[in-house]
């Protein structure tokens, strides 16, 4: 039995888009994903990226305004009389006025399109960033400093959805006591094929915090099945996630096979809300469903009080 | 490394920055500079309507200048950047004339002369503005006054120049000369005026030049420099011709003075002198044509000493003739004349230095026009010259191994071909009384070949081909001998008579019909002939022509080697010798 660890994860930020969470070091040309708010090479304060390109977009207009002046001063030198001076300053102050009209009527929407723009011109630098956080957790790891490479590892994970970065989190993971106050997470771990740290992962997860299965944990424990019930307890462990798929209605109708099938797994405290919840649903083609609940009731808590009447 | 995005826009930003900064000052600065003209052609044309030209087009070429904006009425501008492009004419012509005066380039500064003449001309016949704005600023510029002090000072300096020369006697500088004429007639006082003075001034100048150098240099001299006055003048355009007639005048004197002295010499070289003048002379020059007369003289003098057969004294008053004229075919012709006439003067013009004995000449032999020959004792040769039916002259000679003392040669007309015969040297003999030496010119191969050697005591001629030698050296010793002539020698032929001891004195034996060439054997002679019968001549090679180097004894001769051509080769004291074959009775076969 491996020896886990209680420890306390850090605070991780909550942004409406991911790119938010990245911070640009400006002179050194460094973009950084964790928690530091200052360049460790320069030690000059990160700005965050949408700052940065708005900057990036404020100049551009700049420029225009400074060619446009350019262009109309060209034309006052080019200008052999009067008339032609003249004529060169109306219609350079016109066009200034009508650009500055236009920047400020659509200058909010160029800076979201300059932005995609911007991380497209900045993909190698982000990926040198990403590459050098990752050596980082590299470094961690080695000093065996487990928490701060996961906590790193799940910052790097908004932006890199990789079976890699998912089975490090999960390996990570398993190295601690989880509890209920964690700010755990599961359908982010979810990797593209069967892997047993996952199940091990799921197994405490669903003991501590049963809300985080949703629809995707329950559609790769159908899918790996026949892997799972090799495991030592597979059957508990469906019989778990089964459980937990008792919370939403929804859950139950489209997972009615695996419940059925892993019934007697149930623990009696799930058995229960499950009868009570085919009690209020009698009439939604649950009868199956029902057969094998009313079965398993009689069999096994047919003198429990709680259940005495239920079904 | 790879810009960043943040970078690049900070960089374009800023260089849009400084180029629009630029831009803007150079606005600004069009923009002053463009209030500043305006306000010029304003002033400009403040000035003009006042009448002040000058200040209108310094204000107006002032705002020219600037050169940044089109601005005022077009028919006023015209105006006035005409009046800029004379002003600007004028001041080029004033610091052309600057630099003339202050460089003293007297065609510079005329040249500015005539330009601002033309000008003042141009301008002068035209009212209006360009007349008085052209009056207002030469006289500004005061280009008129400084022309006139220029030209003034220079004509003082020239007629100075004049009379300081003629006090010094000193003609080497006369550029006052090309001042006076170079300097304009409105500073003479008229195209008239200046003729006069000029041709008073020059006329005074060369007449008193003249007679200093008649005085002071020669003949050639004189003409010299008074003909490179005359080709001055003429490129000046100055009608010298009182001055030519001094010289022409001068040149006939002197040339009729040389030939009253009867001074040949003294009259070709100043007559050839006065003619290469020549270009500077009329073609119907009256010294020219004396000249012409008295050369005709000399020639007429040179034909009759040829007539005279004095062809020595021709060819010299060609020669000292030469320099008038081109004498070399007259020489050549009074040559050839001489050729004719003696035909030994080929030999003495070729080897002026060598004694003849004798010279004998005649004509049309050996295929030569003309033939020469004689002995120089001194040199052990003949020399024979032949002029060739091309006119041409060929010297050929002959060394002879002869006692040229008692040498003597003449034409043997009797042996050889009739228009090829030989010449016949006769001389005194070693071991014979005489030696006889033929010789036959060959003039087409360009050689004199020896035909025979022989010593005898006598030589007579038997026919062309044939002669008859009494007690030759050789063959045919002792004997009157008969030997044909042949390109290699003599060939003995038979004996005509034995020869008596005494057979000097009796005569008998001697042929009749053989014609004797010549006479002269001694008594002494024959005594060695005598003692010679008991021994044989030893020759260092095979033929009589070769020097003897000894004696064998006749009754043993030594073992031959081999033979060759009628001779046997012996051992003779270590070295090879050489008798003849022809002793049946003494001489062994090999």
């Amino acid at each position: 039995m491996k020896k886990r660890i209680g420890v306390q994860f850090r605070k991780t930020r909550k942004t409406k888009h991911a790119f938010e969470r990245i911070q640009a070091c400006k002179r050194c040309h460094t973009y950084h994903v964790l928690w530091d708010t200052h360049c460790e090479t320069c030690r000059r304060a990160y700005t965050p990226v949408r700052e940065v390109s708005a900057a990036v977009t404020r100049r551009y207009v700049q420029t225009r305004f400074l060619l446009l002046g350019l262009f109309v001063c060209l034309a006052i030198l080019c200008a052999t009389t009067l008339t032609e001076i003249a004529i060169a300053i109306g219609v350079g102050l016109l066009f200034v006025c009508l650009f500055f009209v236009i920047q400020k009527k659509y200058g909010s929407y160029e800076k979201d399109a300059q932005l995609q723009t911007f991380f497209s011109q900045e993909e190698e630098a982000l990926k040198k960033s990403f590459l050098y956080h990752l050596e980082q957790v590299g470094a961690d790891v080695k000093a065996g400093q487990i928490k701060e490479a996961y906590e790193k590892t799940r910052e790097i994970g908004y932006f890199v959805d990789s079976d890699t970065i998912k089975i490090r989190k999960i390996m990570f993971l398993n190295h601690f006591v989880l509890r209920k106050d964690m700010e755990l997470e599961l359908e982010t771990l979810i990797p593209s094929t069967y892997d047993k740290d996952f199940m091990e992962y799921l197994r405490e997860v669903v003991k501590v915090q049963p809300s985080l299965v949703k629809k995707a944990v329950l559609d790769y424990v159908r899918r790996y099945k026949a892997q799972i019930l090799l495991l030592e307890n597979g059957e508990q462990l469906i019989g778990q996630v089964a459980g937990a798929a008792l919370r939403m209605r929804a859950y139950v109708e489209e997972y009615q096979d695996l419940i059925i099938e892993f019934i007697d797994y149930l623990p009696r405290e799930r058995l229960l809300r499950l009868a009570k919840m085919i009690r209020d649903h009698r009439n939604e083609n649950w009868e199956q469903l029902y057969h094998f609940a009313k079965n398993r009731v009689d069999t096994h808590f047919a003198f429990d009080p709680d259940f005495k009447g239920v079904l | 490394m790879k810009i960043s995005s943040y970078q690049k826009s900070l960089f374009v930003r800023n260089a849009a920055l400084v180029l629009f900064s630029l831009a803007l000052v150079a606005v600004c600065v069009k923009l002053a500079l463009g209030y500043r003209q305006i306000a010029l052609y304003d002033q400009a044309k403040s000035f003009y309507d006042a009448n002040q030209l000058l200040q209108a087009e310094e204000s107006f070429s002032r705002a020219s200048d600037m050169a940044t904006l089109s601005y005022g009425d077009e028919e006023w501008t015209v105006v006035l950047t005409r009046l800029s492009a004379m002003r600007r004419e004028l001041e080029e012509l004033q610091q052309k004339l600057q630099t003339a005066i202050m460089g003293k380039q007297d065609e510079n500064v005329l040249a500015a002369y005539r330009i601002y003449q033309t000008m003042r001309e141009k301008y002068n016949g035209t009212a209006g503005t360009a007349s008085a704005f052209f009056q207002q600023f030469t006289a500004q510029i005061n280009l008129e006054k400084k022309l006139a002090d220029y030209y003034q000072q220079a004509l003082q300096q020239a007629k100075a120049q004049s009379k300081e020369n003629l006090e010094k006697q000193s003609y080497r500088d006369e550029s006052f000369i090309d001042t006076l004429i170079a300097i304009p007639d409105e500073y003479y006082g008229g195209k008239q005026a200046k003729q006069d003075e000029l041709l008073a001034l020059f006329a005074d100048y060369e007449k008193a030049k003249l007679r200093a150098l008649i005085a002071n240099a020669s003949f050639d001299e004189v003409i010299t420099r008074t003909a490179s006055s005359l080709r001055h003048y003429a490129q000046q355009g100055v009608d010298a011709s009182w001055l030519l007639t001094r010289l022409e005048k001068y040149a006939k004197d002197e040339l009729r003075e040389a030939i009253r002295k009867q001074d040949l010499a003294a009259f070709v070289d100043m007559a050839a002198a006065y003619r290469k003048i020549g270009d500077v002379l009329p073609t119907d020059s009256p010294t020219l044509e004396a000249i012409s007369k008295q050369v005709e003289a000399y020639f007429k003098q040179a034909e009759q000493l040829v007539k005279a057969h004095k062809f020595q004294k021709a060819i010299e008053l060609y020669q000292q003739l030469n320099p008038l004229q081109d004498i070399s075919k007259l020489v050549s012709e009074v040559e050839n004349r001489w050729l004719d006439y003696d035909p030994g003067h080929m030999l003495e013009a070729k080897y002026p230095d060598k004694l003849f004995t004798k010279i004998i000449s005649g004509t049309e032999l050996w295929g030569a026009k003309l033939y020469a020959f004689g002995l120089v004792e001194a040199d052990q040769r003949l020399y024979l010259a032949a002029k060739m039916p091309n006119d041409s002259l060929l010297y050929l000679e002959q060394p002879l191994e002869v006692d040229m003392k008692s040498a003597t040669a003449k034409l043997a007309s009797e042996l050889g071909a009739e228009k090829a015969p030989l010449i016949f040297v006769q001389s005194a003999g070693k071991e014979r009384p005489f030696a006889y030496v033929g010789l036959l010119p060959e003039l087409s191969a360009e050689k004199l070949t020896r035909v025979f050697f022989a010593e005898a005591d006598d030589f007579g001629v038997e026919d062309r081909e044939h002669v008859v030698l009494k007690n030759a050296v050789g063959k045919g010793e002792k004997e009157y001998a008969l030997f044909k002539l042949t390109r290699d020698g003599l060939e003995y032929i038979s004996k005509l008579a034995d020869m008596l001891p005494d057979s000097t004195d009796s005569g008998t034996s001697e042929p009749d019909d053989a014609s004797s060439v010549d006479q002269g054997a001694s008594e002494g002679e024959q005594t060695d002939n005598s003692s010679s019968s008991q021994t044989i001549q030893v020759y260092a090679g095979p033929g009589q022509e070769y020097p003897v180097i000894g004696q064998v004894a006749k009754d043993a001769p030594p073992q031959p080697v081999e033979e060759m051509n009628g001779w046997y080769r012996i051992e003779f004291d270590g070295k090879d010798g050489w008798i003849p074959a022809g002793k049946p009775d003494s001489a062994p076969s090999p």
